[in-house]
């Protein structure tokens, strides 16, 4: 199992998500739906270690993460999972090919460095983006630097990639391809997936949809 | 991809916020090490007059009163095979013979050919009727080479003018001369002695024609020794070659025989021995007899008396028969004179002499026990001493006393005698009634007799001459020279050398820390430039939030983030750093532009010279760098933990409501400190304890953040309590303010700071306007300041003074009181002299007058000292050789950086030491620089300082300046510049005005880089709330509406802050307020609180309207 969500609630000046449970298997893809406000971002948060549960316990590839300093979550982050945001934050200082090999930065073990530089090779040039990666970002189109984003999470080959509003910065035609993209890297890669948007035709493309519905989770039947 | 390329890249993509936070640290480390530099530069400049004032002068000997013999100086050339300088060195007044221009206290230097070899200077010494002056001379008097210069010098005599019965001629001394060359700085136009930084007015003539022009031929009273080629003269060494070539003239005894008789004579030029030299005397002959001779103005019996006469006190052993106490023996001429015989009575009178030759005419009864020929009297008219004025006199109506003689009793036979017998004693007495009548701080001897066949000493007794011819006999001269010599030392008669180049050194080393002094006056401004630049780069750190968060997404730590950002500030800050080094040059260099023009009030030269010292760049760099990283990092470690948490939406999340015990914290923090301010208020002005300046200034400062503390605390209540319905603009106002309260409050407090410094600075300024009457103020309630150049020898407050100076009919001098004092010369330890002396001037004071009058004000002081009677505590020696002193409070502090408690070591009159123990330091006043003794000790420890040259005079304040005026007239002839007590308390007061106007110009920088702090605090706010203001657009706001809420609630902050200022400054200033005395500098204060509310302003209005002309709608779009 590689993520699992037992009875994670989270208070804020009221209760946002209600003992949500969630078990995430490798080439899983889970979309999370429902209303602004329901909670979606804080369950991707709670699941990416950016945020802890009020109660519930949560664990990550077998280990349970309650417990763990920041600096474990900073490397279990690092290591095993990778964020897709609404925007796509690349640092406008960097040239394409530098945000992608961005997580890579902390890591200190050369060979690690090389197979993940490798790896962001081939990424890129699975994401059609080989003949811009020296590039600023400023000088890129917000669809190519949603794709580099997306390379950047996928770099350090995570278990569990997080997807926030992934399209919700793109216009019809960029979302649709970027949707396919999320849904062939996860079948490639065979890594979890969870993506919260309001999008039905990204929701479609995962293989399952949850919907967060007054702090609970409910799963919806694909049509 | 590393973090080196990261950060790199960071800084160059982020280089405008980086600049800005670079232009910080240049500012705070140039103000750093500009201010270390400064400190430098005024050292190096001070060691730099010192060789400018000495040459290569290494040692000085310099006897001040006393004369040697200018061949001293040959004969110790020889003996340390080393060049030796002779000087006269005399105090004159100088005078532009063309224009009638004067100048008090020229220091007039007798100088042979081997003085300019000091200096390496080209210029040709003068010859005979020439003068070579020094630059600020030529000046002063607009002299050029050519020109005609005459100088007044004072009648200087081998004995002690306030000796009994040495002559007090007027000044008549003077020197025609021509100006032949005019020395500049580096040729020894500031040759001085003395350690300071203000140049005397040098004139430099032949010692030749000077020693001889005053009547000291032969003599000299300095000897310089330059720096030696080979060693340096180690003080044994120079002791030693003075022992070896010093002879009795130079300590101003003589010994003589008498022609035809084996009989030896030994007198000094002071007229009286000294009692340590009496003693060395005894111990060397110890058969010598002691003889005092004294001027009896009446010797009367049976209705008959005979005027001046002299009378001398011997020892048994001058005369055939001992006498005994109470017994006189006359000469048979005295005898008949008075038709006297043995047994019968005789009354003497005689004058005892007070200070200032306040006489007492005492009397006293002898019986006479014998009546001796005249021509058998023992010594005969040698037994008078060689009182200047009478025994060169050729009658007696040509006798010049320093008593008055009337002339009208000089009879025929009195006149006959002294042209016969000259001084020759009529009568003798015992040396016990002698020195019992006679006695006085200068003595109780006038000569030794001896027959030097009787002479146990050695040496004289293996040279034995059975028959004296002469006086000149030179084996036995010498035998009794070096016979007494071996128990005299030099020191005792001002012999000494000392180690003037390494004294001038020190001084100048230890001068006052100009380094720290500026340090503080800077604080201000390097705080506001450290505090801009934590601001910065906190509002840079701000605008980097999504990135922050971005990065812990990808699962950096959050120290490698913090690593990441402080690096690239750090890395920001080390080109900042190196930059301000160098721009610190310039700003060392700007200071002591100001210090050597328009605020030369605070150093009195314009001789300082920039001096750049590597290390205090170095510490300069290296504290700047230490700071800025200081800064930097505190400014962003609370950041990053909201960068973080505020996770990866770049959105900036919105406070929660603030608990409420944080608005209680702050509140109750405020109310307290306020409660304690207003009860240490209380306290102080209760009376109950000593007004203490600095705990009006703690009040001051608490009520200040106190306040601070209570419009956060408010804020914070408002933050927490939204209003639910309309709301009118100055309620929304705060509301959006309390929304932003950390920058409100950080804005607040800058502004309250800067304000509260610059009120305080302005009102502390020091004026004395209206006090100066006033007995407790700092120029005691006195109406004028004088000095001479010549000494006074007289009370002026007697019949005999007035007359002497024909003061009896002045009208303006009828109310006048004269407090005159006694000065022991030394260096000036005031503020106006900045290097740190060791042995200040030291005045005598008459006590009993000064606790009378309830003059001048103690601001510390011992406990032994009476509170209210502190000038009594004077009167009286602590232990043998410890006497109790006052000295102004700064001068203790700052100037000879002791405290209260402490002692001070001086040499007496004999070479011992003396000690000086300050027993309280006096509230600023008109003796800043001198260090303040009882009178009547001084004079026990000091007593041949003749005359005064310092007098206080009490009067009526209306005529204040014609009384200065007439008072210069009447004393042309003694150099008296008399100026206002309250003018030269404030020259003192300029010094410390000036550092205050330097300490306002540098917090006013300060204040200005606090208003551009201020001005980015508000563009940033301006530039994150766009959104807001858009939204105001959208549904309807006009813009001036918006403008008009944002300048109020900016302007709000303003005022807050100066508000909060003025009243901490206002409380801290109270009791300058409450004294009537004080009249506060208002519209100073108010100039400069306007300026800071119209840059303040400024920045408020100019960002708001920038604002207003783009389209902030687009705002709306993101």
């Amino acid at each position: 199992m590689l993520a699992e969500l037992h009875q994670v609630s989270k208070n804020f000046d009221h209760p946002v998500l209600k003992e949500i449970s969630l078990a995430i298997q490798q080439g899983d893809s889970i979309a999370i739906v429902g209303p602004s406000g329901s909670g979606k971002s804080t369950l991707l948060n709670i699941l990416g270690t950016l945020d802890r549960p009020s109660a519930g316990r949560v664990v990550l590839n077998g280990e349970t993460v309650d417990m763990l300093n920041d600096n474990q979550l900073a490397t279990i982050r690092n290591h095993f999972i990778g964020f897709v945001f609404q925007m796509h934050y690349l640092l406008p200082q960097l040239t394409l090919h530098e945000n992608i090999l961005l997580p890579l930065l902390p890591e200190k073990d050369k060979a690690t460095i090389k197979a993940a530089e490798e790896r962001a090779s081939r990424l890129i040039k699975r994401v059609g983006l080989t003949h811009l990666i020296h590039h600023l970002p400023g000088e890129l189109s917000v669809g190519e630097c949603q794709r580099a984003a997306v390379v950047r999470a996928l770099v350090n080959k995570p278990g569990l990639l997080l997807a926030d509003e992934p399209t919700g910065s793109l216009d019809e035609t960029n979302a649709g391809e970027l949707g396919d993209l999320l849904a062939e890297l996860n079948r490639e890669e065979q890594m979890g997936m969870v993506v919260v948007t309001h999008s039905m035709d990204l929701a479609g493309k995962m293989k399952k949809i949850c919907r967060l519905h007054m702090g609970r989770l409910e799963k919806i039947e694909k049509p | 991809m590393n973090v080196r390329k990261l950060i790199f890249n960071n800084i160059l993509y982020y280089r405008r916020p980086y600049l800005a936070v670079m232009v910080g640290v240049i500012v705070s480390t140039a103000v750093l090490t500009g201010a270390l530099l400064v400190g430098d530069s005024v050292r190096g400049s001070l060691g730099r007059l010192t060789e400018l004032r000495l040459g290569t002068t290494r040692w000085a000997m310099q006897s001040g009163d006393r004369f040697f013999r200018s061949a001293l100086a040959s004969d110790l050339s020889v003996e340390l095979n080393h060049a030796v300088t002779p000087v006269l060195q005399l105090n004159g007044i100088g005078v532009n013979t063309l224009t009638g221009k004067r100048l008090q206290e020229v220091q007039v230097a007798g100088v042979d050919s081997t003085f300019a070899g000091l200096w390496d200077s080209q210029i040709v010494l003068p010859h005979k009727d020439q003068v070579v002056i020094s630059t600020n001379l030529a000046s002063k008097l607009e002299l050029k080479v050519g020109d005609p210069f005459l100088i007044r010098l004072p009648r200087v005599e081998l004995a002690p003018q306030n000796a009994p019965f040495v002559a007090d001629e007027k000044p008549v001394a003077s020197l025609r001369l021509t100006v032949s060359a005019i020395a500049g700085e580096k040729e020894m136009g500031r040759f001085s002695l003395k350690s300071n930084q203000r140049a005397p007015y040098n004139a430099f003539v032949s010692i030749d024609q000077l020693s001889s022009r005053v009547g000291l031929e032969g003599l000299a009273n300095l000897l310089l020794v330059p720096a030696s080629e080979n060693h340096e003269l180690s003080s044994e060494q120079l002791d030693e070659a003075l022992k070896s070539a010093w002879q009795m003239p130079d300590a101003g005894i003589r010994t003589e025989q008498f022609e035809g008789s084996d009989l030896i004579q030994i007198t000094t030029d002071r007229i009286f021995f000294d009692n340590q030299t009496v003693a060395a005397v005894l111990k060397a002959f110890p058969e010598a007899k002691p003889i005092l001779t004294y001027l009896a103005n009446t010797l009367a019996s049976h209705d008959k008396e005979t005027p001046y006469s002299f009378v001398s006190a011997v020892d048994n052993g001058i005369l055939p028969a001992p006498l005994l106490p109470g017994e006189i023996l006359v000469t048979n001429w005295l005898a008949n004179d008075l038709g006297i015989r043995k047994g019968d009575s005789v009354t003497m009178t005689y004058f005892v002499m007070g200070p200032l030759r306040r006489l007492k005419e005492e009397s006293f009864r002898f019986q006479v026990s014998g009546i001796i020929p005249l021509t058998s009297v023992p010594f005969g008219e040698s037994m008078m001493p060689a009182f200047p004025g009478m025994s060169d006199a050729g009658q007696c109506n040509e006798w010049e006393t320093g008593a008055p003689v009337n002339l009208n009793r000089i009879r025929d036979k009195d006149e006959a005698y002294w042209n016969k017998y000259k001084g020759t004693p009529k009568a003798f007495i015992s040396m016990e009634d002698g020195k019992r009548l006679w006695d006085n701080p200068f003595g109780s001897v006038t000569s030794f007799r001896m027959s030097h066949t009787e002479s146990s000493h050695p040496d004289i007794q293996t040279s034995r001459h059975p028959v004296i011819q002469s006086s000149s006999d030179p084996v036995i001269q010498s035998s009794l020279d070096s016979a007494l010599m071996s128990t005299l030392q030099p020191s005792w008669y001002k012999l000494d050398f000392i180690p003037v180049w390494e004294q001038g050194q020190l001084a100048a080393a230890n001068s006052t820390d100009f380094g720290g002094l500026f340090l503080s006056l800077s604080f201000f401004l390097i705080a506001s430039s450290l505090l801009l630049t934590g601001m910065l780069f906190s509002l840079h750190a701000g605008t980097r939030i999504s990135e922050a968060g971005v990065l812990a997404g990808l699962g950096f730590r959050r120290g490698l983030i913090q690593r990441i950002l402080f690096s690239e500030a750090l890395l920001v800050a080390i080109p900042g750093v190196i930059l301000g080094s160098v721009v610190g040059i310039l700003y060392n260099d700007l200071i002591l532009f100001g210090l050597n023009t328009f605020w030369q009030d605070a150093v009195r030269t314009s001789m300082l010279e920039m001096e750049v010292n590597f290390s205090s760049i170095f510490i300069g760099a290296v504290s700047g760098f230490f700071l800025a990283a200081a800064v930097l990092y505190l400014s962003f470690r609370g950041q990053t933990k909201q960068m973080i948490s505020s996770r990866i939406k770049g959105m900036e999340v919105s406070k929660p409501t603030p608990a409420r015990w944080r608005h209680w914290t702050w509140l109750g923090t405020g109310t307290l400190l306020w409660v304690i301010a207003i009860i240490l208020l209380a306290f102080l002005l209760s009376g109950r304890s000593t007004p203490d300046a600095g705990l009006f200034l703690t009040a001051g400062g608490l009520m200040m953040i106190g306040g601070i503390s209570l419009v956060y605390a408010f804020l914070i209540w408002r933050a927490g309590k939204p209003s639910s319905g309309k709301q009118g603009m100055i309620a929304m106002v705060v509301r959006l303010g309390s929304a932003k309260r950390a920058r409100s409050i950080s804005a607040i407090t800058l502004l309250a700071l800067g304000t509260f410094t610059v009120v305080i600075t302005g009102a502390n300024r020091k004026t004395y306007d209206g006090s100066e009457q006033d007995r407790q103020s700092g120029t005691g309630g006195f109406l004028l300041w004088a000095e001479t150049t010549m000494p006074l020898l007289y009370d002026l407050n007697t019949a005999s003074g007035k007359s002497y100076f024909a003061l009896e009919d002045e009208p303006l001098l009828q109310n006048v009181h004269f407090y005159q004092l006694h000065r022991l010369d030394g260096n000036d330890a005031s503020c106006l002299n900045l290097n740190q002396v060791q042995q200040p001037m030291i005045l005598g004071i008459p006590e009993r007058n000064f606790d009378s009058l309830d003059a001048f004000k103690l601001v510390n002081s011992l406990p032994e000292v009476d509170p209210e009677h502190p000038w009594l505590s004077l009167s009286r020696e602590l232990s043998p050789g410890v006497i109790p002193a006052f000295c102004d409070q700064s001068v203790i502090t700052w100037g000879l950086l002791k405290e209260t408690g402490d002692t001070l070591v001086y040499q007496d009159e004999l070479g011992k030491e003396l000690k000086v123990r300050l027993m309280g330091g006096l509230d600023n006043s008109i003796f800043q620089g001198h260090i303040l003794v009882s009178d009547s000790l001084l004079k026990l420890h000091f007593p041949s300082i003749s005359g005064t040259r310092i007098m206080l005079v009490d009067g009526p304040f209306a005529n204040n300046i014609a009384t200065a005026g007439r008072l210069e007239e009447l004393f042309v002839d003694y150099g008296m510049l008399a100026d206002p007590a309250s003018k030269r308390l404030a020259e003192f007061n300029s010094v410390e005005n000036t550092y205050l106007s330097i300490f306002m110009l540098l917090g006013a920088f300060g204040v200005l880089i606090g208003t551009i702090g201020f001005g980015i605090i508000l563009w940033r706010n301006n530039l994150e709330r766009s959104r807001e203001f858009a939204l105001y657009l959208a549904i309807g706001f006009r813009k001036k509406f918006i403008r008009t809420i944002l300048i109020t609630e900016y302007l709000l902050i303003l005022a807050t802050g100066m508000l909060l200022g003025i009243t901490g400054a206002l409380a801290g200033i109270l009791p300058s307020l409450i004294s009537p005395a004080y009249r506060m500098p208002g519209g100073f204060i108010l100039l400069i609180l306007s300026l800071i509310w119209i840059s303040g302003a400024a920045w408020i209005v100019i960002p708001v309207q920038r604002l207003f002309r783009r389209n902030i709608t687009r705002s709306l779009d993101d």
